[in-house]
């Protein structure tokens, strides 16, 4: 398994106020390697929730999240760091590629952290073949401002595989995106699971790109529920 | 929605920002109108005092050592219909023994009734053996109505006390008075002619008390006048006034009908009788002289001469008289080499017509010394002593010789060896009194005898009785008491022009105030150029949908507008409260300052509005050019800018332009260091401060093309630490290069001010400081009229019996009083005090430093310069470059006016500049040029002591008592210094504390840039975390990119303002207080690492989820 979302819950509450407002309700989700499903939902449902304590950005109320065979909770910060290096790939709606580097230097940007200089080196090599793959090379020394959104989105596509993770996580990345580009994106998104192993979370409210992933969960009332297995 | 609706709801959105660009416009204003009442203030305190100081008092007329009777009041008071009062000013000290206090320095003022009419309220009239006594008096020596004051005042006879022969009596008499009142500031309290804001202690005792205790009854020294209503005079009406009602006397001439008639040849008198006009001062001025000659044709001038012996072979008659008369009183002519003797001198010497007799007499040096001269003639003719040529009358009245019974009571200004006066002398006084004993030619006379003083002591002339009135008036006519120093001056207005014309607080503050001032218009222009980005997208959108560029400029200038008005608004209130805070620094902890603790707080309307004024046309310009800025660019990027984050650009021909500015400036920069540093920078002072801003504008352009070149370098390494920092620096370029100018120019502007700071313990006994390496410096309220270090002076005062003084040696500095023009004085002053320097001593000693010199002086040898005459009526003067710059507002080269002691002008050329110094305040002249031209100034008030420097405070409380009843107080030369020195610190330490409180500003903006930066940048920081970066180096990346703007700040700073305090680290008598300085550079150090700690901290703490929510 890899990873795994064991009876979650997730709740917002003001201090004091005895109000709580409970986003993710006993959640369970498990994600296998080449696993490619999508998260549906109306907006405010807490799908982004949802895949941001799947990547450790955000904590759950209650419950387990296990990853590669480890829980989270036993995780220090350094852990937790190495393990969105290297195991996991965000991609969010907006690109937010930094715009003071070019475009080699956002997407070089993840190689930082890593201290072994030959996983730094392998990095780099399968950036550039990403870069080639997505039709950016000719942009590498570009700035962010000068590109278009596509382009900047399937950057940060790139900029989130660079460390070959295993499970790469995106949150609604067609969603600034025309029509065209949103299409190649759910391309990209659905060869790179097909083709490299890679298990992909996709939450989204385009009802295209959760046709192109394996598996389509849709949330509502903070419980999710299997769409319609394919 | 119309426009305006729009601008409010804008403004309310962004209140926030909008708040913070409130503060900036406020802080700026608050700063400028503050400034501004500061000098308003003082301005008007300083009227307030002239008012207070001089009542209803409007011209004056200050005759120091010339005295007029005091009928000469009432005389003009009649004429002019004003009230007019006699005074008699002198100096005293002032003593309470029963609490053993004592005041040195008080200025007594003999009054009558008539001067309590100047004053608001009633002024007690001291009556006999009272005194009114000012507050500061009062509170100094604990006194209260009714408590027992000793006074020792100063006495000045009518014949300047250095004249030749004239007794040197004790120059002070003692009065015990009981206190009448205590004269608070309506009540002439604060009574000074001296535009000063310090009050003197003043002692006020009945004018005819005085007067007779010091013989001068009858007489004034001083006439105090109001103005006629509304009706002011002029001097010159005043003094023509003042003309018409003299008499002789207040000229202090006097005419005596002689009871001899003209002397004729068959020895018969005929009714003209023989007048005789003498002189109070015995000798008569050069102008006086003329005026009796012109008035009078065919008067006789006569001088008068005590010779100390006339000899022939072994034979000599000691202490004889000898005349200087006209042929034409001699009735025969006389070469110059030829003397006509009496038969009793023939006699006594054994001599007859043909022979020779040698004559031996004193000639008076600087400070009483005595020359003996000796000249020989030939006998003409021998006369009889009781021929009416020999006239007892001739003596001049030198007071303690004409009055004495017998030749032993004699006390005279020279040494009389009593053993040679012998018995047939004692009997020649006892029968002819002082009655000459040989005539020589007046030439001769004056050839030899002529001294600074005048050449004759009397004119002789025959009239009838019924014309001699006639012939009064008729000399008085041709006087000009102003040739003299009889002169009305305006004191009231002189006051208010010297108030007016004072150190402009409001210019002085604004300029302290700069870092204050400077770091809210940057942090006003920073956080809206801030804001105008983050709204970037909105004004594309604005644009999108139809609005003209300019219709959204005009939004935005309006909010802007808005702000600034309200800011101006607030800042106007707040300047005033800015004002009471400086005021009260002023009146409290930087009292050195100013010298007062009076200055109270003045509001003007037109101050208020010209503050806010100027507030908002800098915010509004500040802002305007801030918005056109952020406005240039093309529609199509801000409809697609939504980050503030732009297209570095750099043009070759900028960078080019770019890197040779900063080499040029760099290389200007250190070449000219080199050069100072080789050539010494005496005479060059802004050179190095010039160096220092070359290299501080050299280093900021070369950062700012550091940055530029980052970001448009190309790679496609994996960006490292410092590279992610760098290329973020590079983007926000302008805002960091804003914050790198502010941090680095404040930084360097404490330093070299902290630098210029004045300190010298350790070196001021070098020759070359500020005290010229001397141990002491004294002043007496009495002046000491002997060299101290001759023999004689050192038996008068007691100083050759104890072996510590006999190792001290004395500099004595006759002076002319003045207004005060050193930094102590706050008021404008025209006619500084002058001291003379005995240029030969200190040309040897090479003492103290200068700063400036004209060219026409010698820098090997400055101190000759004083000695040379550039022009007949212009001699060379020094002062403190301070003084010069500030005191005087003039430059080297310029010239002073004066009066000199016969009404003549007198230029003082300012040929040099002294570097901070003891002598501040003063005019140094030279001693010699000094007495010639003012030939009454007598003795020295100022000494400089040299000594072992071991044993200073012994020697300077041993010289205390010595000269106790001379009201002596010594000072250590340095802590004279240290005074002075005092006030230029205070005013370097409130610039320092303002300049460092301006770059705290500019750090906390630091701070606010940086929250704002840090909210804008959250998802930015939360891809970090996403990326897999940990939170600590999110959070040591936040840290570094702000210390990468804080260090290269200070540093730059610091390295800029070597240039300018390498003079001091080189000099031997340079030191640079180290610890304060890095004490405020460390201050600001804490201050910016604080503002950067604890927002980046706030920001690790954050939810990241929240960050990639912001979008």
């Amino acid at each position: 398994m890899l990873a795994e979302l064991q009876n979650i819950t997730k709740y917002y509450g003001q201090p004091g106020s005895g109000i709580r407002n409970v986003v993710l309700n006993e959640v369970s989700l498990a994600i296998d390697e080449k696993d490619s499903l999508a998260i549906v939902g109306p907006s405010g449902s807490g799908k982004s929730t949802l895949l941001n304590i799947l990547g450790t950005l955000d904590k759950p109320s209650s419950g387990n999240v296990i990853l590669n065979g480890t829980r989270i909770e036993t995780m220090d910060d350094r852990q937790l760091a190495g393990y969105r290096n290297q195991f996991i790939g965000f991609v969010f709606q907006l690109h937010h590629l930094l715009p003071q580097l070019s475009l080699i230097g956002n997407i070089l940007l993840p190689c930082l952290p890593v201290k072994d200089k030959s996983k730094q080196r392998i990095a780099r090599e399968h950036a550039y073949h990403l870069i080639e793959t997505v039709g950016l090379k000719k942009l590498i020394h570009q700035r962010p401002a000068q590109l278009s959104v596509g382009e900047c989105q399937r950057a940060a596509v790139v900029r989130a595989l660079v460390n070959q993770p295993r499970l790469l996580l995106a949150d609604e990345p067609t969603g600034s995106l025309d029509a065209e580009n949103a299409c190649q994106l759910g391309e990209l998104l659905a060869e790179l699971n097909r083709e490299h192993n890679l298990a992909v979370v996709v939450v989204t409210h385009s009802a295209d790109l959760a046709l192109r992933m394996g598996k389509e969960y849709r949330l509502i009332s903070g419980r999710l529920q299997l769409k319609s297995p394919l | 929605m119309n426009w305006i609706r729009l601008v409010f709801r804008n403004l309310w959105f962004h209140r926030k920002p909008y708040l913070a660009v409130l503060a900036g416009v406020t802080v700026s204003t608050a700063v400028i109108t503050g400034a501004l009442i500061v000098g308003d203030s003082v301005r008007y305190s300083l009227h307030r005092q002239t008012g207070l100081r001089l009542g209803k008092i409007k011209y004056a007329l200050q005759a120091n050592d010339r005295y007029f009777s005091q009928e000469l009041a009432g005389n003009i008071s009649k004429r002019l219909k004003i009230l007019v009062a006699p005074a008699l000013q002198s100096g005293g000290i002032a003593i309470n023994s029963d609490k053993n206090l004592r005041v040195n320095r008080v200025q007594v003022i003999g009054i009558d009734n008539r001067f309590a009419g100047f004053w608001e309220r009633p002024v007690s009239m001291p009556g006999t053996d009272e005194a009114l006594v000012s507050r500061n008096v009062a509170e100094k020596l604990n006194l209260k109505p009714g408590d027992d004051l000793l006074l020792r005042i100063e006495k000045k006879g009518k014949a300047p006390s250095n004249a030749p022969f004239v007794s040197e009596k004790f120059p002070s008499v003692s009065l015990r008075v009981k206190v009448c009142a205590v004269a608070d500031d309506h009540q002439s309290g604060r009574f000074s002619l001296k535009n000063d804001q310090t009050s003197p202690y003043t002692i006020f005792l009945s004018l005819h008390q005085l007067a007779s205790l010091l013989e001068l009854s009858g007489d004034a020294n001083l006439l105090l006048a109001t103005a006629n209503g509304s009706r002011e005079f002029s001097s010159a009406e005043l003094d023509s006034v003042l003309k018409l009602g003299m008499e002789p006397a207040d000229a202090g001439l006097h005419f005596k009908h002689h009871p001899v008639g003209v002397h004729h040849p068959d020895g018969v008198q005929d009714p003209v009788r023989v007048v005789e006009i003498t002189s109070d001062r015995i000798f008569f001025d050069d102008s006086t002289a003329h005026a009796v000659l012109s008035a009078i044709p065919g008067c006789n001038p006569v001088m008068t001469y005590l010779v100390n012996s006339i000899s022939a072979g072994t034979q000599s008659t000691p202490y004889s008289f000898v005349t200087a008369a006209s042929d034409s009183y001699l009735k025969q002519p006389l070469g110059d080499k030829e003397v006509i003797a009496s038969d009793w001198l023939a006699k006594d010497l054994g001599v007859k017509a043909g022979d020779s007799v040698m004559l031996r007499y004193f000639l008076m040096g600087p400070m009483r010394s005595l020359r003996e001269d000796s000249s020989r003639f030939i006998i003409k003719s021998v006369i009889p002593v009781k021929d009416g040529l020999f006239d007892l009358a001739l003596m001049p009245d030198f007071p303690g010789m004409s009055g004495a019974g017998n030749c032993h009571d004699w006390e005279t200004g020279a040494p009389i060896n009593l053993k040679k006066i012998r018995d047939k002398d004692e009997k020649y006084w006892k029968d002819y009194r002082g009655t000459p004993k040989a005539f020589i030619s007046l030439d001769a006379g004056r050839k030899l005898w002529s001294n600074r003083f005048g050449s004759y002591t009397a004119f002789r002339f025959g009239a009838r009785e019924a014309d001699i009135s006639g012939i009064e008036r008729q000399v008085m006519s041709k006087i000009n008491p102003a040739r003299f120093g009889l002169s009305f001056r305006p004191v009231h207005e002189e006051g208010v022009l010297a108030a007016g014309n004072s150190t402009d607080f409001g210019e002085l503050f604004l300029s302290l105030s700069f870092f204050i001032l400077l770091s809210a218009v940057l942090l006003t222009a920073m956080l809206f150029s801030l804001m105008a980005g983050m709204r970037m997208a909105e004004t594309g959108i604005l644009s999108a949908i139809g609005f003209r560029k300019r219709s959204i400029l005009g939004i935005l200038s309006g909010e802007a507008v808005i702000m600034t008005i309200a800011g101006a608004i607030i800042g106007s209130s707040g300047g005033i409260l800015y004002n009471y805070g400086l005021i009260r620094g002023l009146n409290t902890i930087w009292q050195d300052a100013v010298n007062t603790s009076l200055l109270e707080t003045k509001i003007n309307a037109t101050t208020l509005l010209a503050g806010a004024f100027s507030g908002m046309i800098i915010s509004l310009t500040v802002l305007f050019f801030t918005l056109r800025k952020n406005l240039r660019e093309p529609l199509s990027v801000l409809v697609k800018r939504d980050t503030g984050a732009g297209v570095p650009g750099h043009g070759k021909f900028i960078f080019v332009r770019s890197m040779i500015l900063a080499l040029l400036s760099i290389g200007v920069a250190l070449s000219l260091t080199i050069w100072l540093m080789v050539a010494g920078n005496d005479r060059h002072g802004s050179l190095p401060l010039a160096a220092g801003g070359l290299l501080l504008l050299g280093g900021l352009v070369l950062m700012n093309l550091f940055l530029a070149k980052w970001s448009i370098q190309p790679g496609d390494l994996i960006p490292g630490f410092w590279h992610l920092i760098l290329r973020t620096l590079s983007l926000h370029r302008s805002p960091t290069m804003m914050a790198v100018a502010l941090l680095s120019l404040g930084t360097f502007t404490i330093v070299i001010t902290g630098a210029n700071r004045k300190t010298f313990y350790g070196n001021e006994t070098a020759r070359s400081s500020g005290t010229g390496g001397f141990l002491l410096w004294t002043e007496s309220v009495l002046p000491i009229l002997d060299d101290l270090n001759s023999v004689h002076g050192a038996v008068v005062f007691g100083l050759q019996d104890e072996a510590l003084l006999k190792q001290v040696r004395y500099i004595q500095l006759p002076g002319l009083d003045g207004d005060d023009a050193s930094c102590l004085n706050l008021n404008q002053v025209s006619r500084p005090g002058l001291l003379g320097i005995p240029v030969e001593k200190f040309n040897r000693l090479n003492v103290f430093s200068f700063t400036n010199l004209d060219p026409s002086v010698d820098p090997a040898y400055p101190w000759k310069a004083l000695s040379t005459l550039p022009a007949p009526d212009v001699i060379n003067g020094f002062a403190d470059q301070t003084v010069i710059a500030w005191g005087l507002r003039k430059s080297i080269g310029d010239t002073l006016y004066y009066r000199d002691e016969d009404g003549k002008v007198l230029k003082i050329k300012l040929a040099g500049g002294l570097d901070n110094s003891i002598f501040q305040g003063n005019i140094l002249v030279s001693d010699s040029l000094l007495q010639i031209f003012y030939p009454s100034v007598a003795g020295s008030r100022i000494m400089l002591i040299d000594g072992p420097v071991i044993q200073r405070d012994t020697i300077a409380s041993r010289l205390e008592t010595l000269f106790r009843d001379y009201g002596l107080m010594a000072t250590p030369a340095g802590a004279r210094l240290a005074s002075f020195n005092a006030v230029e610190n205070t005013y370097l330490s409130v610039f320092m504390l303002l300049g460092g409180l301006g770059v705290m500003i500019g750090t906390i903006g630091l701070g606010i840039v940086l929250l704002r930066n840090l909210s804008r940048r959250r998802p930015e920081l939360t891809l970090y975390l996403a990326l897999g970066f940990r939170r600590k180096f999110v959070f040591k990346l936040l840290l570094a990119e702000h210390a990468l703007i804080l260090f290269p700040g200070l540093m730059l700073g610091l390295i800029s303002a070597i240039p300018v305090i390498l003079p001091l680290l080189v000099s031997p008598v340079g030191t640079v207080p180290w610890l304060f300085m890095s004490g405020i550079v460390f201050l600001i150090l804490v201050n910016g690492l604080l503002w950067i700690y604890f927002p980046a901290r706030a920001m690790m703490t954050m939810n990241p989820v929240n960050g990639l929510r912001s979008e």
